[in-house]
């Protein structure tokens, strides 16, 4: 199997946002436990369904995260097999694995700018211009705002582009929330679309 | 008093539509390993010039030989015949695997059955027969192409299929006097008898 | 020597005690295994009726259990179709069944797809996560939702239709659908009135009447002694015996065609020329039914040409608007036609003239206009057949009408002229009035179920709250430009794919998949993989694991081999039932998958959901299960509707099998039945907008421009906006876009077809079938081989531009030279490999087929025959593929004990 980080996040798009919360919080070793917590605090969408440690287990995989082992707090000099096998430490001994991002993950998410992909968005989709603003500026509500809301706003608007044979619209709303949700524009929480901090600064 | 009658099964290659349908039946009924078989049918052709071709299929089995070389050549008498319903069967207790009658059989329709290394062939499902019932084949044919029962009683579906058939349309695989009492029908609208050799040997 | 009778049980016994290893021999390979202590006990054998289930045929069986174990399978005589027979896949029951490889509990993946890395779950954690994630979609956006099955693995087609009306929104797909059935399915009886002509979907009834024989049977493109073996197989075998005459066409010499009066090997993706061809000769030569085209088709009926449809007196001026118009020779002007007729009009059937201010033709003219290239001569060098093999079959048909008939099978729904193909036939049908007669295909008489199935959507007997939304169906992918994918309402696969990998019109993101194996069933998969990677996603329902659970799915659900599941089935004039005879591991019905996440979503306070449980809401398709049982009582109360009687489920075991009429009464119902008195007294006639055949196909002119025959959408009457191009009333031949007349790089044109021993994706890991046909043949002709520079038994490269993969050459003449046969196939040993893909890549014509446009207009279909592709010698067998017999030994039956299924440890 290819392991590389990008095609990891492309592919699965569902946990893209978990992969780059582990990246970011690992700039020091970290446990699993502490790990675990983030993840299921940065669950937003029932499509997440994987375990922690397949998540990380994923990024390590694909050379996000590096791991230690750790035997009663200390650094221990092998793999989490190594130390099953060791005959050496006692019976009793607390055993742990940690992560710290590797330098491939920092630059992963380093390279991850949402304001720069929504931009790019919008700028090779120009004649959906219209329609990503007004849906940015729409989930600014407070409450967020639905896809029917959103379909009608455009609608009135004439923000979505039509056919011109027979006058069938060629885009819904839900090409936009989409587009803007993978780009890190748009969020699902609460049952509503609710614009990011980088979907806010773009907005401007 | 032994048993005169001669039973055998009748295929109607007319009507057998190569579905493979009394292989797997046979399989079912008798338990036949993977890779051996009591029944196997071959494609014959298409032979003739392009597009007006003929092709039809052959289901091969034990024979049923009036002169079973395989029952003369056994030493320990496995391959027998048997009393009461005429049919050459085998008895696997009896049987040593010493292969003679495999090299007997002119058309190579009995197994090795690897497992036991005794020697293996259809045994016109005498469990169902016994009963009643037809051979499992003989059920299963979606072609409704095999007819089982006592050639010499002109009331059986094998001989009552027969009669339907003039004596040229009607042949058997190669007999040096071995007489197998198998009979396949084939009429030339269906396709010239191309099996007058037919042997499952290689050589 | 004392010659004893050695009896099978016996001889385990002896075999047992003589060496320990019989059960990994493969000898008691549908047994379970003996204890020799036990094997003299009698044990009780029951004998159970079922319906088996290994393809679409639905075949009476008898299913014999023993200590809860299923031991052997037979065929049950009372079955008017099979009569008792039963076909290799019937009997490969038992190993599908005790499948070592059967995905025993839900599971949820662990690893990255690909890996083949799963975690048990519970029932509830998989029903409640996948409830969770509809919940989302339905709140985001409803026709985010994709759902599909599949012909294979038991299917209950339209559960999948009712879940999403009780969902609200959503697509569905089928990798059938458009390339299978669905064109014929739709296009036959809107043109004929009738029905289609399916043999293997047991549409054609006529020829299991054994009181009569049709005079000829056309098999177009279809095989039934592969394809229908035990039941349509069987009983045209017997027709043939009883003298009834046969044409095949079909680019393969399959047993139907060994055995025709005339076998044409036409070429891949020419049938639309062939047909016009039928119809030249039969109108030059005055071949046709005068009286019936006169009076029973809409042939004679004038053309409005700015708009291709046919007059209506109204527009004219002349009558009303449920009249057509004629020219009547003695006034010499168009005149309104009143149903059925007016003996008072000399009507001209074939003309141009000029009416309302401009040129005007019949219908017939128009016909006749359309063919007019097609001589005998043309035809057979467009369609690689010789014109004497063409009229002779011509004159068999012609000769046998009114007694004949057209059977079409799948092969013209699989390319662009999917349409046309049925538009074809009905016109040649119409020609010679094979309409409704003893002997013929058309017939009015209807099965008690629709296509076999009698589960139903909500929408499908009225309006229902269930009824689909008109922005809905507007929204589903890809209907709007094919609109005859609305016939089962389903959405266009490229269009979905497209949505799902560029977001246009909108983002896909959850897919259901009840189904084996979509890698290998879809064409041109390698995209379709691609694609669908982007589902956020994914779960997928079967009974093992195929490469859709590997390389795609999120969460797997095991479901129910067919002698694990309850349903029932029409033959003729009979209900056969099928019985869930055991239940294993924790195996659970699809059917009631559907309804359990309805009972989910319905618990988290979806609207719709609560209501579908509601017998008041649900109309005929009744309320949905929360069990089993209610289940059940749905079949039973089903098929005792048959019998004017209530039956419960205990009721329709004890009854069934049983005809609900005399076998007579149902056949001959149909005969002339558009001669009889309807309600208002006149003639029935057909069920069409005009009650006459309608062989120029302006209903499909108006599909296109509104959504169904009658001016708006199947199902729910809402009115859509014209796809981009006119359906055309009459099928023109269109060269297929990939041709080996003019591709250099690929000079060969590819088909496919069944093989008796697999039904679409299933049984490859079953050890008899395997045994029986290990790897696909690749069938080339002679001359062909000698230029390929290939023998028998070698391997090859089958290649094109879309990827290569290998087959096995078969050199034979049952091919015509250039022309390439081989079926569908995927190897189930690779899946447990490094890399999982091979399964579905090193030997899968859908790696190569085409899902590009040009599609079928009507349809959207895509080409899954002819094609082209280049061959070239193979140094071998691709690595790790299973030839050998023993090598499938790995996949002889575990046999296991009755669990409950899942039905024991989930209730909703």
């Amino acid at each position: 199997m290819k392991h590389d980080l990008q095609e990891l996040f492309a592919r699965n798009r569902a946990y893209a946002a978990l992969y780059r919360a582990v990246l970011r919080a690992c700039s020091e070793y970290r446990s699993l436990d502490v790990l675990s917590e983030c993840i299921e605090q940065q669950k937003t969408s029932a499509s997440q369904i994987q375990s922690a440690a397949a998540i990380i287990e994923s990024l390590v995989r694909n050379g996000g995260l590096e791991t230690r082992v750790l035997v009663n707090g200390e650094v221990y000099n092998g793999t989490l097999r190594d130390a099953q096998a060791d005959d050496s430490i006692p019976q009793d001994a607390v055993v742990t694995q940690e992560y710290k991002t590797t330098q491939a993950g920092v630059d992963a998410v380093n390279t991850y700018n949402p304001e720069s992909l929504i931009d790019s968005l919008i700028a090779t989709h120009p004649s959906y211009e219209l329609g990503y603003y007004l849906v940015l500026e729409a989930c600014e509500a407070q409450d967020g705002v639905s896809t029917q809301e959103l379909q009608k706003i455009l609608r009135e608007a004439g923000a979505l582009p039509q056919d011109p044979v027979n006058g069938v619209e060629t885009v819904h709303a839900s090409y936009f929330t989409g587009a803007l949700e993978t780009a890190g524009a748009l969020e699902w929480r609460n049952g509503a679309w609710h614009i990011t901090e980088a979907g806010k600064r773009v907005s401007r | 008093m032994p048993s005169m009658s001669r039973n055998a099964i009748v295929i109607d290659l007319n009507r057998c539509i190569g579905c493979y349908s009394c292989e797997t039946a046979c399989k079912q009924e008798n338990g036949v390993a993977l890779g051996e078989h009591w029944n196997k049918v071959y494609p014959v052709g298409p032979f003739g010039d392009f597009p007006h071709i003929q092709q039809y299929w052959l289901p091969t089995m034990c024979q049923q030989c009036e002169n079973a070389p395989c029952v003369e050549v056994c030493p320990v008498g496995a391959s027998y015949r048997d009393p009461e319903t005429n049919i050459v069967l085998i008895n696997e207790e009896a049987c040593i695997g010493c292969l003679s009658c495999l090299t007997a059989c002119p058309y190579g329709v009995r197994q090795l059955h690897a497992e036991t290394n005794t020697i293996q062939k259809c045994t016109l499902c005498n469990q169902l027969t016994a009963k009643g019932e037809l051979p499992a084949c003989v059920k299963a044919c979606c072609g409704e192409a095999r007819f089982y029962g006592d050639l010499d009683d002109p009331e059986s579906d094998a001989s009552k299929i027969l009669a339907q058939y003039d004596e040229a349309d009607i042949h058997r695989l190669a007999d040096s006097g071995n007489h197998p009492s198998t009979a396949y029908i084939l009429s030339p609208k269906y396709g010239e008898w191309q099996s007058e050799n037919w042997t499952g040997k290689t050589e | 020597m004392e010659g004893t009778r050695i009896s099978r049980r016996s001889f385990v016994k002896a075999a047992a005690a003589a060496t320990a290893a019989v059960a990994a021999s493969g000898f008691a390979s549908s047994l379970a295994p003996v204890d020799p202590a036990k094997a003299d006990e009698a044990e009780e054998e029951q004998i159970v009726c079922s319906s088996c289930r290994a393809c679409i045929s639905n075949c009476g069986v008898l299913v014999h259990v023993k200590n809860g174990r299923v031991v052997k399978i037979e065929g049950d005589e009372r079955d008017p179709m099979s009569k008792g027979r039963v076909c290799a896949k019937g009997l490969a029951a038992i190993q599908a069944l005790y499948n070592p490889n059967r995905m025993k509990y839900p599971f949820k993946r662990a690893g990255e797809r690909g890996e083949n890395k799963w975690e048990r779950i519970s029932w509830k954690e998989a029903i409640d996560t996948i409830a969770d994630n509809l919940m989302e979609i339905y709140e985001k956006d409803p026709m985010k939702l994709v759902i599909s099955t599949g012909g294979g693995g038991n299917p209950q087609f339209f559960g999948l239709h009712r879940f999403l009306q009780a969902f609200g929104g959503g697509n569905f797909f089928e990798p059938g659908c458009a390339q299978c059935y669905l064109p014929r399915m739709c296009t036959q009886p809107m043109l004929n009135g009738c029905n289609d002509t399916s043999i293997s979907d047991s549409t054609v009834g006529e020829i299991y009447y054994e009181d009569a024989t049709p005079a000829c049977l056309v098999m177009w493109g279809a095989d039934p002694s592969q394809s229908h073996v035990t039941s349509g197989g069987r009983a045209v075998n017997a027709l043939r015996m009883k003298g009834m005459k046969t044409v095949v066409v079909d680019p393969r010499f399959t047993p139907d065609a060994a055995k025709a009066d005339v076998w044409l090997p036409i070429r891949p993706g020419t049938d639309v020329a062939m047909m016009n061809g039928w119809i030249k000769y039969i109108i030059d030569n005055d071949l046709y039914d005068h009286e019936f085209v006169m009076k029973w088709t809409n042939l004679p009926y004038l053309i409005n040409e700015d708009t291709m449809l046919l007059y209506h007196a109204d527009e004219l001026g002349i009558g009303s608007h449920d009249e057509y118009v004629v020219w009547d020779k003695k006034t010499n002007a168009p005149a309104p036609l009143p149903y059925p007729w007016n003996d008072d009009l000399d009507v001209e059937l074939d003309g141009e003239f000029e009416v309302d201010g401009k040129k005007s033709r019949t219908a017939f003219r128009a016909l006749v206009e359309n063919v007019a290239e097609w001589t005998l001569e043309y035809t057979a060098e467009i369609t690689w057949c010789e014109a004497e093999d063409i009229k002779k079959a011509i004159d068999i048909y012609v000769e046998g009408s009114p007694h004949s008939g057209i059977g079409i099978g799948v092969a013209t729904d699989q390319y662009e002229q999917a349409a046309q193909a049925p538009e074809g036939v009905t016109i040649i049908e119409s020609l010679m009035g094979n309409y409704c007669h003893q002997g013929n295909t058309i017939q009015s008489r209807k099965n008690q179920s629709l296509g076999t199935y009698f589960l139903f959507p909500f929408n499908l007997f009225g309006p229902s709250p269930f009824t689909p939304t008109e922005e809905c169906v507007n929204r589903r992918l890809g209907v709007i430009e094919h609109k005859g994918l609305n016939y089962w309402m389903a959405s266009h696969i490229p269009t979905i794919m497209k949505a799902v990998a560029t977001g246009e019109p909108y983002q896909p993101e959850m897919w259901i998949d009840r189904s084996g194996n979509k890698l290998a069933m879809v064409g041109n998969s390698p995209t379709f993989l691609e694609a669908m990677k982007n589902m956020k996603f994914i779960v997928h329902m079967y009974m093992y694991p195929t490469t859709t659970s590997v390389e795609l799915a999120d969460i797997i659900l095991p479901t129910a081999e067919w002698l694990e599941t309850a349903y029932g089935a029409d033959r003729c004039n009979y209900w056969f039932i099928r019985r869930d005879v055991v239940h294993t591991y924790e195996h659970v019905d699809e059917t009631l998958i559907w309804s359990w996440f309805v009972e989910a979503l319905a618990k988290r306070g979806h609207k719709l959901a609560e209501m579908s449980f509601d017998p008041a809401n649900c109309g005929p398709a009744g309320a949905y299960w929360h069990n089993y049982d209610e289940y059940k009582a749905y079949l039973a109360a089903f098929m005792g509707n048959s019998f004017g009687e209530q039956w419960t489920w205990e009721d329709a075991c004890e009854k069934l099998p049983a005809p609900f009429t005399t076998m007579q009464d149902w056949i001959e119902s149909s005969w002339d039945s558009y001669l009889a008195p309807g309600e208002d007294g006149l003639p029935a006639g057909f069920a069409t907008t005009s009650r006459k055949a309608e062989p120029y196909g302006e209903a499909m002119t108006i599909m296109g421009r509104t959504g169904g025959p009658s001016g708006s959408s199947f199902w729910d009457g809402y009115v859509l906006p014209p796809a981009s191009v006119d359906y055309l009333p009459l099928p023109k031949y269109v060269e297929p876009a990939e041709s080996p007349l003019t591709d250099e790089a690929h000079p060969y044109v590819i088909t496919e077809g069944r093989v008796p021993m697999y039904h679409h994706g299933t049984l490859r890991n079953v050890p008899w079938m395997r045994e029986l046909y290990p790897v696909p043949r690749t069938w080339i002709n002679p001359e062909t081989a000698a230029e390929i520079g290939v023998e028998d038994g070698d391997w090859c490269y089958i290649e094109n531009d879309r990827g290569t993969i290998q087959g096995q050459v078969l050199v034979t003449k049952a091919v015509a030279p250039k022309v390439i046969y081989q079926e569908r196939f995927w190897n189930p040993e690779l899946l447990d490999s490094d890399d999982p893909s091979r399964a579905w890549k090193v030997m899968n014509i859908n790696v190569i087929t085409k899902n590009d446009a040009p599609y079928n207009p009507e349809y959207g279909t895509y080409t899954l025959r002819g094609f082209t592709v280049n061959i070239r010698k193979a140094e071998g067998a691709p690595e790790g593929v299973w030839t050998e017999p023993e090598q499938f030994a790995a996949w002889l039956p575990e046999v296991t004990d009755e669990t409950g299924g899942g039905y024991a440890v989930y209730v909703a």
